[in-house]
């Protein structure tokens, strides 16, 4: 079994032997580019939104609301339940408990809450892209469904979303229930959110916790400090698993640009169809009702993704090279609805395996300020 | 009647053995607190004279009569029969700190079933460096099938699971901490971490409920 040996002990030299430098292939800069591998190009500085410039005011009080549990349902519920600050914004969980479950355990969710690493760079969000319009949007839903449960859903209605009534709670929280937050709008967005109305502070919660959020990234990887020319910057295995993930493993073919996403839904038989041809979760069928959708859900952002297990949509598999050799076998192919794409992908030896999931995780990067990881001590 | 067994009798250790066990990797999940390892003797840091340094969880689970309360990630308090984890297996692993969740191999690694006295300690070989951190996670598998012959599996739905949300005991340059693990620096002499299952007494206060989230036990949806 040689990759399996070859894994752990480069992971016991790296223990033992920590002054050892690491050696990188040889592989030339591309003068057009500057880069070694101009597929997957460095994360980008983060964007400004013409309409909601950064400020840390901003971020403070979506740092607060995305804490705050008097802005759930049951009053225990918070973002952070599900995309934990501390644990790269998800769980680890495969599916986490809403908040209308409390106190209760379950029911979970019938997704995996994923991680909101970069999500500010994602021009398509959700496992199937429901109710998606913009970042601002989405960082709100979550009060209008079950994981925040403002307007107190029926627990027998499945996944509901109910943005009329949630809005309306939300401003009632927000101007009666917990009126700190009116200063703290103040100071963010220099308005008295009495004088708004309910879509008007819907959109700016939105605002606040979208500005936090965007905090979030993984600049500075091993990665790109190695695709820009610096030579040792990730291991020998790295490299080799980045030249595959581009060259013979097709990894490419969806898994492309910075953010190593192509951003489309793909069938790649996570939810393929049972003995008596229903699947158990149909994906982006169940926003387009096309045939063509079933079973296929959004390509996921790769970068902190090493970090960030389980992976899939019902967070099933527990590694990335889990991940990856279901993508090279046959269970890739199970569902025959599933994409051609796939087939793209040959089967992978098991050193194969092991280089990408270290060039993977050459890709995590640390830039998010600790001050953004720790519960505000001092809430609205 | 739950199988009970006396602690020490059910215990098995892996570390630095070769055996085709520890040459199979494998995954954890903790219940929602992922913690994927590759579960191998490989994984094993050679034990090394100059780290002489060992590491001690201790597990206390403290019942209110016949009932276990374990704080839940939405910060709810559930109940569970103390009948109903005594025998139970656990698994206990520590790794570097900031390891990859799913990818990493665990220094050591430890399986064992919970005794009637509700009290483990998980005693690490002196194998570890001063100055330096390591996370370190603990799982009792209440509904999960799992042991000693198995690849941990993902801990869900009413396992028990470490976990801490303070993230004070980062030192300058060290990674956070992640869900499911708590975090170990050992310093000048061995290390002793203890875990609890810690509830809040008073949900409305912060205070409380953050302590209850520190260095907890935690039960898993």
């Amino acid at each position: 079994m040689p990759s399996l040996r070859h894994l752990p002990l480069a992971l016991v030299f790296a223990f033992a032997c920590a002054d050892e430098e690491p050696r990188a292939l040889e592989v030339p800069v591309d003068p057009a580019t500057g880069l070694r591998i101009p597929e997957i190009p460095p994360l980008p500085p983060v964007p400004e939104w013409e309409d909601n410039p950064f400020t840390p005011a901003k971020a403070r009080l979506g740092q607060a609301m995305f804490s705050d549990r008097r802005l759930s349902g049951s009053g225990q519920g918070t973002c952070g339940n599900c995309h934990l600050p501390t644990g790269w914004f998800q769980s680890s969980t495969p599916t986490d408990v809403p908040d209308r479950a409390y106190p209760e355990l379950g029911p979970a969710l019938h997704r995996n809450a994923p991680s909101l690493l970069n999500i500010i760079y994602a021009p398509m969000m959700r496992w199937d892209g429901s109710h998606f319009t913009d970042l601002y949007d989405v960082m709100v839903l979550p009060y209008a469904e079950a994981n925040m449960n403002l307007s107190q859903l029926d627990i027998g209605h499945g996944e509901e979303v109910d943005i009329p009534g949630a809005r309306a709670a939300l401003y009632a929280k927000l101007t009666e229930e917990v009126p700190g937050y009116i200063d703290w709008f103040e100071a963010a967005f220099e308005v008295d959110i009495r004088e708004l109305d309910e879509h008007e502070v819907w959109r700016l919660s939105g605002m606040a916790l979208s500005s936090y959020i965007s905090r979030a990234t993984t600049h500075g990887s091993a990665f790109d400090a190695w695709n820009q020319g610096e030579d040792g910057a990730i291991s020998e295995s790295a490299a080799r698993g980045a030249l595959l993930f581009v060259g013979e493993a097709n990894c490419v073919v969806c898994h492309s640009g910075a953010l190593l996403s192509d951003f489309q839904f793909h069938n790649v038989s996570t939810s393929p169809p049972g003995p008596e041809g229903t699947r158990a979760d149909e994906g982006r069928y169940l926003v387009t009702g096309l045939d063509v959708d079933r079973g296929a859900f959004l390509t996921p952002m790769l970068r902190g993704a090493s970090k960030t297990s389980p992976y899939f949509h019902e967070g099933i598999i527990t590694s990335v090279r889990g991940v990856i050799e279901q993508k090279s076998g046959p269970a890739a192919l199970a569902d025959p609805n599933h994409d051609p794409l796939v087939e793209l992908v040959p089967e992978l030896d098991e050193d194969q395996v092991a280089d990408i999931v270290e060039f993977l995780k050459s890709l995590e990067g640390a830039s998010i300020d600790s001050k953004y990881l720790e519960m505000i001590d001092e809430l609205p | 009647m739950r199988h009970h067994q006396v602690e020490n009798q059910e215990r098995e250790a892996f570390c630095g053995d070769l055996s085709p066990r520890a040459k199979r990797s494998s995954v954890l999940l903790i219940g929602g607190l992922a913690l994927a390892a590759l579960a191998s003797g490989w994984a094993c840091a050679p034990i090394d004279e100059a780290y002489g340094h060992a590491i001690t969880l201790e597990v206390r689970l403290d019942p209110a009569g016949d009932q276990l309360q374990f704080v839940s990630p939405a910060g709810s308090i559930i109940e569970t029969p103390v009948a109903d984890i005594v025998g139970k297996p656990w698994y206990c692993a520590t790794f570097e700190a900031g390891f990859s969740s799913g990818n990493d191999l665990p220094l050591y690694e430890e399986w064992g079933t919970v005794p009637e006295s509700l009290s483990v300690d998980i005693a690490n070989p002196a194998m570890y460096a001063e100055d330096a951190a390591y996370d370190v996670v603990f799982v009792v598998y209440v509904n999960s099938e799992a042991g000693p012959d198995m690849e941990p599996p993902a801990a869900v739905n009413g396992d028990l699971a470490t976990f801490t949300i303070d993230q004070s005991v980062i030192r300058d340059g060290d990674p956070q901490i992640v869900p499911g693990v708590v975090r170990v620096v050992v310093g000048e002499d061995d290390a002793v971490k203890r875990v609890e299952n810690r509830i809040p007494m008073d949900l409305e206060n912060s205070d409380d409920f953050r302590a209850a989230m520190t260095d907890t036990v935690m039960i898993v949806p």
